[in-house]
């Protein structure tokens, strides 16, 4: 084996290591990564052979495991952690979004929107004011599905969005916009794993309180779907903030329920005077909320600390 | 380009919880001076106590990265000498503040030991 071989195998297997005994970004693998090179430099210029430097390098560098632990311990599970400036000026974009949705509700008054449009976003807002990582993750899912929704809404119902009221819609955006701009993962690594999920959760979320808005009727029969689909990621994204593996159970069943509301609706939409651009809307906000529920599931069974989950990571 | 120091005898080091306490006072130091990396921050740490200061050198990034969160210090990345992106650290305005204060306090506890040690 050549030196550089022997090196960079040295520098794979402590990675492997690294990797394994907790959850490091990417960004700062790449750091202790560059000090091991340095260190393995360092030491052959003063003559040690190849592979007494390699092993005397990660002896100073420190048991890949503790390493490990101590990283998880600062950095917490769901990424980085905001700086000041970006959470507060997030949180009060946030909080004037939720106001801009709460005037503006036009949706049947039930008990279901007052949680969705109101006690949920504040129990986000106190966590991302606090800056606690769970609560940036989901910011970063509302603030840019928000957008992706305004764009495909724009470009299919041009008509019906900028008739009702222009200002608001362009204002929505540009809160969202502003929003997305102060919590996104900007750097490499900034949002881990057990994040993104909580991210793609959001558009399930959206899917399942929209599937009430769509065909809301009153009769249980036909609101069941809708109501199990929203409590499924509620418990969802409770579990993923808990790091417990029921949480992908949960995201799995509400991707099947969500499944079922596409299928009502696409049923029950023909009834309706409805436009193709407007079906089209409504299918595909479904669509990718099913797609968005077993991607959560896939990436919280893998992110998953314990089965039952913990509470101390609600904190990190 | 810094020598490697040879590392002293178990003896001669310095006790753990001590360099634990130090660490941050050090890494403000050093980052006061100009901006470094990791790898040269450890460097610097080893010279400026001939070598009797040794950390686990893995340990000093979750120090680093503790020191971010709380806004002391801020990265940035850029093409070090060798080609490789190379993660930076710079001082905030909260961290010469803390780098103020840490020096106060050191200075307030090594004027005790060296009075206490002089009547000794």
């Amino acid at each position: 084996m050549s030196d550089e071989h022997e090196i960079e195998a040295a520098i794979t297997a402590y990675r492997a290591q690294l990797e394994a005994a907790a959850e490091i970004g990417r960004s700062d693998l790449a750091e202790i990564e560059d000090h091991l090179r340095e260190l393995v430099r360092e030491l052959r210029e003063t003559g040690m052979p190849v592979g007494a430097a390699v092993v005397e390098a990660a002896h100073r560098l420190g048991e890949p495991a503790a390493l490990a632990r101590e990283h998880a311990r600062v950095r917490s599970a769901f990424g980085a952690k905001l700086s000041r400036a970006r959470a507060w000026s997030a949180t009060a974009l946030v909080v004037i979004q939720i106001g801009l949705a709460l005037a503006l509700f036009n949706g049947p008054e039930i008990p279901v929107f007052f949680v969705t449009t109101l006690v949920l976003p504040a129990i986000v807002v106190i966590g991302l004011a606090a800056r606690l990582t769970w609560a940036r993750a989901l910011i970063v899912g509302m603030s840019s599905y928000a957008l992706l929704e305004h764009v495909i809404y724009l470009v299919l119902l041009r008509n019906e969005v900028w008739g009702e009221n222009p200002w608001v819609t362009a204002a929505f955006m540009v809160i969202s916009l502003g929003t997305f701009a102060f919590v996104a993962p900007w750097r490499r690594g900034e949002i881990t794993q057990a994040g993104a999920a909580l991210v793609v959760l959001f558009a399930a979320f959206s899917a399942a309180s929209s599937s009430f808005g769509f065909g809301y009727t009153g009769s249980l029969d036909v609101m069941l779907l809708p109501y199990a689909a929203l409590s499924a990621t509620i418990i969802s994204g409770c579990g993923i903030v808990l790091r417990a593996r029921w949480a992908a159970i949960s995201a799995g069943a509400a991707s099947v329920f969500l499944l079922g509301c596409w299928l009502q609706l696409a049923d029950s939409l023909f009834d309706y005077d409805s436009s193709w651009a407007i079906r089209g809307a409504l299918l595909g906000t479904l669509g990718l909320g099913v797609i968005a529920a077993a991607g959560t599931a896939v990436l919280s069974w893998r992110t998953a600390r314990t089965k039952l989950g913990t509470l101390r990571s609600v904190l990190s | 380009m810094p020598r490697a120091v040879r590392s002293p005898k178990p003896a001669e080091r310095i006790a753990k919880d001590l360099i634990a306490a130090s660490a941050t006072a050090l890494v403000l130091s050093i980052l006061n001076k100009g901006d470094s990396y990791g790898y040269a921050i450890i460097q610097e740490v080893r010279e400026l106590s001939g070598g009797q200061l040794e950390w686990s050198e893995g340990m000093l990034y979750p120090v680093l990265h503790r020191m971010e969160d709380q806004e002391l210090i801020e990265s940035f990345e850029e093409r070090g000498e060798n080609g490789r992106k190379r993660k930076y650290y710079r001082l905030r305005p909260d961290g010469r503040r803390a780098l103020a204060e840490e020096r106060r306090q050191w200075d307030v506890v090594h004027a005790a030991l060296t009075k206490a040690w002089r009547t000794a």
